[in-house]
């Protein structure tokens, strides 16, 4: 029974090792990401870190990053202004200890999370090492319940960013709105984008979303409560909004998202400032899914927001 | 606990330590005490069922052998399988019949209103209900004797690695085992670990990536024709390969590593040449079971030409109502019986003789054994169609739509393969990747024992192969597919 023992632990031993060997190997191939859209999340993470006055920090996935006007924002509200959203595939925990990196007395912290955060939170393995890869900071930001299947799926990523640094080093993607150069200083993508490029067919046809107390986890609500009260420790202050999205895009609304809401309210203890029915817009305003606005869109969106932040700022 | 979840990779190791490193009095409490943690981790209140089938099955078979006169072995008999058939049929089968009959009443103007009930059906009840009333009928017929030990019976009913989806398992086969006079060996527990590695590329990987491309089809089936609906269907084939013999490897790989031999499910089964053969090499332990306990008794081929159709029929209705109650499943079951019956008199017919497969080894990789391979795995991939279908008239939709087109043969195709694969670059890299490992090892598996042939091989390249399987495992694996086992609902 020794050597059988023996045997199994040597072959997990020596599948780790190959794992963290590539990984290793992996951190000595220079980041190759940063022109592209995913290398706005170090931007974006660094300057978050060097805050050093209190201010609103808009916190969620694409929804946001292209979604809001966070300038206009600042000034309505006279005090600093981020948009930290970057990409829905990176899920809810990822961010919430994103962002803990830096969370300042008096801060006010607003999450706005695509429906889907709610359901799972497993993170979309190529987007993320894309992201993260060659920052620790950004590594360690990766929550337990990912790292099993990210690192399954780092050669499959390595071998991708060694060709790319050997044949494209360095792309910068054009692809209407996605790359590094597309975001102002507020972490808002500016590309100028005036129209929806998908037809209302093609929205209906792949309309996903379900708006629901069926799609909150209990995990998920518990994870969002632990993060109100570490901020609340801190002395910073969360709420909630939702994410607009496009009408055509919605599968199943429940009773207006007032259960929803709710249920979100009750079980985080987290304030959320928005009816999720608001934020259900005409699909003119959106831009190339059921979540990216166009400028009009955002303009809407941001206007909306700024009466929703008006109620508790 | 899923075979192929976290809990899982924990409990097998506990169970090993513990069920080893145990005297040999005592073995049977502890698997029997990992057997039921593991069927109460779905849920307590399944346990009712499977401790009343448990005390049913045992009492009464030990009043079979007790009793002297015929007519109280055979009231014994009767008895139990009574009350572990019915009770499977009503969980299983109570609104589907009862929808029928109302449908049928309406049918013919008659007063009907809807009676349903709100049933939670135990899992794995198809299997260890077919494993009890095996037991009852081998005792019965004094081919196995009835086992004196309760803690042993019960554990013969719900030993964990097979309680939930089998293999079906035999009283001679598995209940000698459970004396435990073997000890810790070290070939037979590497072979299990190499068989529960194997099971897991075929689910998780195989299975979970042509899952995509099946459920992008045949859960919305609104405007899809053509070659995309043939070609969802032969990715069905393997999926449902997969998650099965891949269920039921790592059940036996699982039993293996605690010295137990549980009875081989799956041979390759697409490397048939006919369908009686498809027959011998998929879901062994079933269909075996239907041959002992329903066809044989019925009279088998013994009594001309018209009996023998008569039983091949119902065996294989019966063998489609087992999967499920639904029409899709019944005409599933349907084809294969009747298809049988045709190969049989097929080959009866004078040039084709000399064509009908023969028993012994098998040429695969001649012109007529590839024409018979392709046309039995076609055969198969069309029932498929009925066994996948979410309703019987999307079954008949498929089936009217599958050719839809061909008469221009190249755009028939295009269009086909260019519908299939709305996946991202890595799922088609993985499942380009998995398919083929996965159908030149069966090929090798048709001539030899893999799994023995690999504990022969030398270190290094022995060790290779390890790590090799163990990297494509891992790398190719889907992080978000179902999990679920697909026969799990059966």
């Amino acid at each position: 029974m020794f050597r059988f023992i023996r045997n199994i632990i040597i072959t997990v031993v020596l599948i780790v090792s190959i794992f963290a060997g590539l990984f290793c190997v992996g951190q000595l191939v220079p980041y190759q990401y940063d022109k592209a859209y995913t290398g706005i999340l170090r931007v974006k993470y660094e300057a978050n870190k060097k805050r050093t006055e209190p201010g609103i920090i808009f916190v969620g996935g694409s929804n946001l990053a292209l979604g809001l006007d966070t300038e206009k924002i600042s000034k309505t509200f006279k005090t600093p202004a981020y948009n930290f959203g970057f990409h829905a595939g990176l899920k809810r925990d990822f961010y919430l200890n994103a962002i803990k990196a830096n969370i300042l007395e008096g801060d006010v912290i607003v999450l706005i999370f695509e429906y889907s955060a709610y359901i799972e939170d497993l993170m979309t393995e190529h987007v993320t090492w894309n992201s993260i890869d060659n920052d620790m900071d950004l590594i360690k930001c990766v929550p337990a319940s990912n790292v099993f299947n990210l690192y399954r799926y780092y050669p499959i990523y390595l071998f991708k960013k060694i060709s790319d640094t050997m044949f494209n080093p360095h792309p910068i993607p054009d692809n209407g709105g996605y790359n590094v150069d597309c975001f102002n200083e507020y972490g808002d993508d500016v590309y100028e984008r005036y129209e929806n490029i998908r037809t209302p067919e093609e929205v209906k046809n792949s309309a996903y979303t379900v708006i629901s107390t069926d799609i909150m986890s209990d995990e998920g609500l518990e994870a969002l409560k632990e993060f109100r009260e570490y901020c609340e420790s801190i002395g910073a202050k969360v709420y909630a909004s939702c994410p607009s999205i496009d009408r055509l895009g919605v599968k199943e609304l429940q009773d207006n998202g007032v259960s929803f809401k709710k249920r979100y309210e009750e079980k985080t203890g987290i304030k959320m400032i928005s009816e999720p029915s608001d934020y259900i817009l005409d699909t003119e305003y959106f831009y190339d899914t059921d979540y990216h606005l166009n400028l009009t869109g955002v303009e809407l969106r941001t206007n909306l927001l700024i009466e929703d932040l008006k109620t508790v700022l | 606990m899923l075979f192929n979840s976290l809990s899982y990779a924990i409990f097998l190791p506990i169970v090993f330590f513990l069920f080893w490193l145990s005297p040999k009095k005592i073995k049977w409490m502890v698997l029997l005490a990992a057997s039921y943690y593991y069927y109460m981790s779905w849920g307590i209140k399944y346990c009712v069922w499977i401790i009343l089938t448990t005390v049913v099955s045992y009492l009464c078979a030990r009043m079979i052998e007790k009793r002297d006169d015929e007519k109280s072995k055979k009231l014994f008999m009767v008895l139990p399988i009574v009350f572990i058939i019915g009770t499977l049929v009503f969980f299983k089968y109570f609104n589907f019949l009862s929808e029928t009959v109302t449908s049928v009443l309406r049918a013919f103007s008659l007063p009907a209103s809807d009676f349903t009930l709100k049933l939670i059906m135990p899992l794995g009840i198809s299997f260890y209900s077919f494993q009890s009333v095996g037991y009852i009928v081998d005792v019965y017929n004094g081919k196995t004797p009835a086992q004196k030990h309760f803690g042993k019976f019960a554990l013969f009913i719900s030993f964990f690695p097979h309680v939930l989806s089998g293999p079906i398992a035999r009283a001679n086969d598995l209940m000698p085992q459970l004396e435990f006079e073997k000890k810790f060996d070290f070939e037979q527990a590497s072979y299990g670990v190499r068989q529960l590695v194997w099971g897991f590329y075929k689910k998780v990987v195989v299975s979970g990536l042509c899952a995509y491309v099946v459920n992008g089809v045949y859960d919305s089936l609104e405007g899809q024709k053509g070659f995309v609906l043939i070609c969802a269907t032969v990715f069905y084939a393997f999926q449902i390969y997969c998650d099965f013999s891949g269920y039921s490897d790592i059940a036996i790989g699982s039993a293996k590593i605690l010295g137990i031999d549980l009875m081989t499910n799956f041979k390759t089964p697409y490397m048939s040449q006919s369908i009686k053969e498809f027959w011998g090499r998929w879901h062994i332990s079933l269909s075996t079971w239907f041959r002992d306990y329903i066809y044989i008794p019925l009279g088998g081929n013994r009594k001309g030409n018209v009996k023998y159709i008569f039983n091949i029929i119902i065996t294989f209705l019966v063998s489609g109502l087992w999967h499920g109650a639904a029409w899709t499943f019944i005409v599933w079951g349907l084809l294969h019986g009747v298809l049988q019956v045709i190969e049989t008199y097929v080959y009866k017919i004078g040039f084709l003789k000399r064509f009908a497969p023969k028993k012994g080894e098998k040429k695969i990789l001649c012109p007529s054994g590839l024409i018979k391979l392709f046309l039995t795995f076609a055969l198969v991939c069309f029932t498929w169609i009925f066994f996948r279908a979410n309703t019987f008239s999307d079954a008949i939709y498929i089936v009217t739509k599958m050719f839809s087109g061909i008469a221009s043969p190249l755009s028939y195709f295009k269009l086909g393969i260019a519908n299939l694969f709305h996946l991202n670059n890595v799922t088609k890299l993985r499942l380009f990747i998995s398919l083929p490992v996965l159908v030149v090892t069966d090929m090798i598996f048709v001539k030899v024992d893999l799994y023995e042939r690999i504990g022969k091989m030398r270190a290094v390249p022995r060790w290779l192969v390890y790590i090799a399987v163990l990297l494509l495992l891992l790398i190719l694996a889907p992080s978000d597919s179902n999990s679920n086992f697909i026969y799990f609902q059966f």
